[in-house]
């Protein structure tokens, strides 16, 4: 069938015709190859403007549509339900944004308009190469398993618990399965147990669970990572020194502190140092200030006798309550000291703190008791979930998100989630707020009696091309490769794999292509680009 | 070491190798049944091995395409002694990068190389010698300019030459198996020998510098380029002789390649004159592009081009720069990965003058 391709050109407002001479560009852009209609439209993401494109996809019998507008991040979706309704193929739509690129760009109105004309061209050029591709759906498993049971974990469970799902929920602590979620609806606690293989794709993951040597086998359309963080310890800090008596860790739970009291001189000096770790982890944990000055507030109430002190770097307490609790700590007396611990060291019955100054100079406190507040790790378990799941760990070792902005809740592997502390240092607060934030994405993305659309521009493997060399298999970020070791070819696995087009730079023999972004349509765009 | 004195010394201890079982096979180049050229051939029978050439005077196919074949994606498990030159070993360390190669139950024997003269003169009986030696004048120019035609990158290397005692070096763990194996033991003193390779190699740095500084001015430019390439006939068989280049099909191969008659001809408007066919300048930089950090200047590409272009000494020029820009010498180190299929994020930023 012969190309029928409809240009429809947006003013967008006066966004774009400000800028963009449009009616010279029409004589320009009736002159490419298989158009057979060039209109400008006011505004063509609006109501009017979708119907008057869906028209003129039927009355003009368009096979092919380029619609020059804005960034396709904004409207692609939007003209891709217009091509449907129009009875289109929507992947046979191309946008050509001439807003962000063309109009946005430049202050001279010529040079807007001979790249707003080029890119047309370019467009259509590569949209008549576009095959209609299926849009592809498959059944979704709803269920969930989350892996551990901490604040955020906890919190996934309560909100997502119901009839319309099952979840899975697996602590390597054994306690769990007596704990608070016990017998709640389709909840089904698994202590004691751990993850050891997760395999296939979104919507229908099979998962192995291990207990010593059990092995159970269970289905689920996601996974939550939940598995929390840890502090750091005193030997893993390393700082010199830090062996001696007088020294610990801020706890979790303050009482612990108490037996460390006993036996101090009757009004005991009791020294906070923050940032503790800081520089070894290269990173600010964010919690810890906030956590050290509730500290010494519980103990300046309870033993009102102690002189709190404290040796830190940066005070970092954002929020409402933050500053409050600072200046709580300033008015009870606290002694703050700017410093770099740089060592421990025993001094009688005491201990000294060497720290450095902002000026390279160095100083020292002596305290009786070292209270030493923790940089926050990942738990190690992380980086061996993240190995069985095919994540990314960040450098830090935390769970990467999918995308810091756009998927805080994702993680580089489509429908495993990340939850709470195990993406990185957060307090309770913002653990329970990751747990809803990233439970009503799941139930957004996972509706129980729900399919899921797959990706349609997928990427697949020439097999007469492919060497099976299987460098692809490396940049995959989403373990959609696989290496076929009859056919000694490697093959993409269409359920998994989303079009992000990692494999296709990575092969050497150009075997690899992603549909709608073909060698031919790139080569194509960039020559009438050019040209 | 003992027996004779050039690689032929190599033979008997390839056949007690096969005797011992200390390998399945062997692969190596052997007379032709005319007698009137080499091919690789892989040999179980220890008694075949008296038509064998560890050194022949001439490149016919290079040993890393023989052992590609051999051994690609797992091969059948055979455990082969394959004996070929320095940079057809360095060509089958790249293929192992690039997985068409598996080197797992491979021992690579290398040795000191003299050279081989030019195939087409060989192939015409212009140029028939039955060996060469380090003086020889009628090798190729890429070998007058291969300053690693002594570099020992098998896992078992032989150091020898006029004067020299023959040395028997192993590279690693398993070339000091092998000898183990055999009964044999490394030979400790190579000091005349490595001072004589690095002579050699330090002569043939400088000839290189001098000769591709030569052909860099002369190549200048992409007119200039050109002109080296006037001859071209588009014929592609340096591609398919290329150790390195190993995809099925070429991309220059490939339709998808070809612009249509209607492109060209809009193009020929456009630029007032095009040359036909127009893909000639685009294939030897595509392939540039591809390859150039891969090339191990083994010179197959010169000896097959019909039309005698100085292709390899074009590869060597361009590789010799890109590859520094890389701090990689293809095939000489099996750990490094090639710097086309590493990701860093931070590489060559600032100082692109300096390093290449």
């Amino acid at each position: 069938m012969k190309a029928r391709v409809g240009i429809y050109v947006c003013e967008c407002g006066n966004n774009i015709s400000d800028q963009v001479d449009i009616a010279a560009l029409i004589p320009i852009l009736e002159d490419a190859p298989g158009v057979v209609k060039v209109m400008p439209f006011r505004l063509l993401c609006s109501k009017e403007g979708q119907d008057f494109l869906e028209a003129e996809i039927r009355q003009e019998g368009l096979t092919h549509l380029v619609v020059a507008a804005c960034s396709p991040r904004q409207h692609l979706t939007t003209f891709m339900e217009v091509s449907k309704r129009g009875g289109l193929n929507p992947y046979l739509l191309q946008m050509a944004n001439i807003r962000e690129q063309c109009a946005w760009v430049t202050l001279d109105r010529k040079e807007a308009t001979e790249k707003a004309a080029r890119m047309i061209r370019a467009a259509t050029a590569r949209v008549v190469r576009q095959a209609p591709l299926p849009e592809r759906e498959v059944a979704a498993n709803p269920d969930l398993l989350i892996i551990g049971v901490g604040i955020s974990g906890a919190a996934m469970v309560r909100t997502l618990a119901g009839p319309e799902r099952r979840l899975y929920v697996v602590d390597r602590d054994v306690a769990v399965t007596e704990g608070p979620l016990s017998g709640m609806e389709g909840v089904e606690l698994y202590g004691g147990w751990q993850l050891e293989a997760v395999r296939g794709f979104f919507g229908n993951f099979e998962v192995t669970l291990s207990s010593g040597d059990s092995k159970k086998e269970i289905k689920v359309g996601a996974v939550a990572i939940c598995s929390g963080s840890r502090t750091m310890t005193l030997q893993e800090m390393d700082y010199p020194g830090w062996e001696d008596p007088g020294v610990v860790l801020l706890p979790p739970d303050l009482e612990a502190l108490m037996p460390h009291l006993e036996g101090l001189p009757e009004r005991p000096k009791v020294l906070f140092v923050h940032c503790a770790g800081r520089e070894k982890v290269g990173y600010c944990s964010g919690t810890c200030c906030l956590r050290s000055f509730r500290a010494m507030r519980w103990l300046a109430e309870k033993v009102p006798a102690a002189q709190l002190a404290c040796l830190y770097q940066d005070i970092c307490v954002p929020g409402r309550k933050g500053e409050k609790e600072y200046q709580g700590i300033l008015g009870a007396g606290v002694r703050m000291t700017w410093g770099r611990l740089t060592g421990l060291s025993s001094q009688g019955r005491r201990t000294a703190v060497s720290f450095l100054r902002e000026d390279g100079s160095s100083g020292q406190e002596t305290a009786d008791l070292v209270v030493m507040v923790p940089a926050t790790v990942p738990d190690p378990g992380a980086k061996v979930l993240m190995d069985i799941i095919g994540a990314d760990a960040g450098s830090t070792g935390f769970v990467e998100e999918g995308h810091p902005m756009l998927e805080p809740m994702a993680t580089s592997v489509r429908g495993i989630y990340v939850a709470g502390s195990a993406s990185g240092p957060r307090n309770a607060e913002a653990s329970m707020l990751s747990a809803s934030a990233a439970a009503a994405q799941i139930d957004a993305e996972l509706r129980p009696g729900e399919t899921l659309r797959l990706e349609a521009q997928t990427s697949q493997v020439c097999e007469a091309l492919c060497t099976g060399c299987r460098n692809c298999l490396n940049v995959c970020t989403y373990g959609a490769i696989v290496y076929d070791p009859v056919a000694q070819t490697c093959q993409v696995n269409e359920a998994i794999c989303r079009g992000c087009g990692n494999c296709v730079a990575a092969c050497p023999s150009g075997a690899i292509s992603v549909k709608g972004a073909t060698y031919q349509q790139i080569l194509q765009e960039i020559r009438e680009a050019v040209r | 070491m003992t027996g004779g004195m050039g690689p032929q010394a190599l033979v008997p201890l390839l056949e007690r190798a096969l005797q011992k079982g200390t390998c399945d096979a062997v692969l190596l180049p052997m007379r032709t049944p005319r007698n009137d050229s080499y091919a690789f051939v892989l040999v179980r029978d220890p008694l075949l091995l008296q038509r064998s050439d560890p050194l022949p005077p001439v490149q016919t196919v290079t040993g890393g395409r023989a052992l590609s074949s051999l051994t690609r994606h797992g091969g059948g498990g055979l455990r082969i002694l394959a004996v070929m030159r320095p940079c057809e070993t360095r060509g089958a360390i790249e293929l192992a990068k690039l997985g068409q190669v598996d080197l797992k139950d491979v021992t690579l024997i290398t040795m000191d190389c003299p050279g081989t003269v030019p195939l087409p003169m060989f192939a015409r009986g212009e140029l028939h010698p039955s060996g060469i030696d380090f003086s020889d004048q009628s090798i190729r120019p890429i070998c007058q300019i291969c300053d690693l035609s002594c570099a020992a990158v098998g896992d078992l290397h032989l150091g020898w030459g006029e004067g020299l005692a023959p040395v028997l070096l192993p590279g690693n763990e398993r070339g000091s198996k092998v000898l183990q194996d055999l009964g044999l033991k490394a030979d400790h003193d190579a000091s005349e020998w490595s001072a004589a390779a690095g002579r050699r190699a330090q002569a043939r740095r400088e000839e290189r510098e001098v000769r591709l500084g030569q052909l860099r001015t002369s190549t200048s430019g992409l007119d200039n380029l050109m002109v080296h390439l006037d001859s071209c006939i588009n014929c592609h068989n340096c591609m398919r002789v290329c150790p390195v280049c190993y995809c099925r099909v070429c991309t220059f191969d490939l339709k998808r390649q070809e612009r249509s008659a209607n492109e060209v001809l809009d193009l020929a408007k456009t630029r007032g004159h095009l040359r036909m066919p127009m893909d000639t300048l685009m294939f030897h930089l595509g392939r540039m592009n591809h390859m150039s950090l891969n090339c191990v200047s083994c010179g197959a590409c010169e000896d097959a081009c019909p039309a005698g272009v100085p292709i390899a000494q074009v590869f060597a020029m361009v590789s010799d720069r890109t590859q520094r820009a890389f701090g990689y010498r293809a095939g000489m180190d099996r750990k490094q990965r090639p710097p086309l299929i590493t990701f860093l994020e931070e590489e060559l930023e600032g100082e692109d003058e300096q390093r290449c």
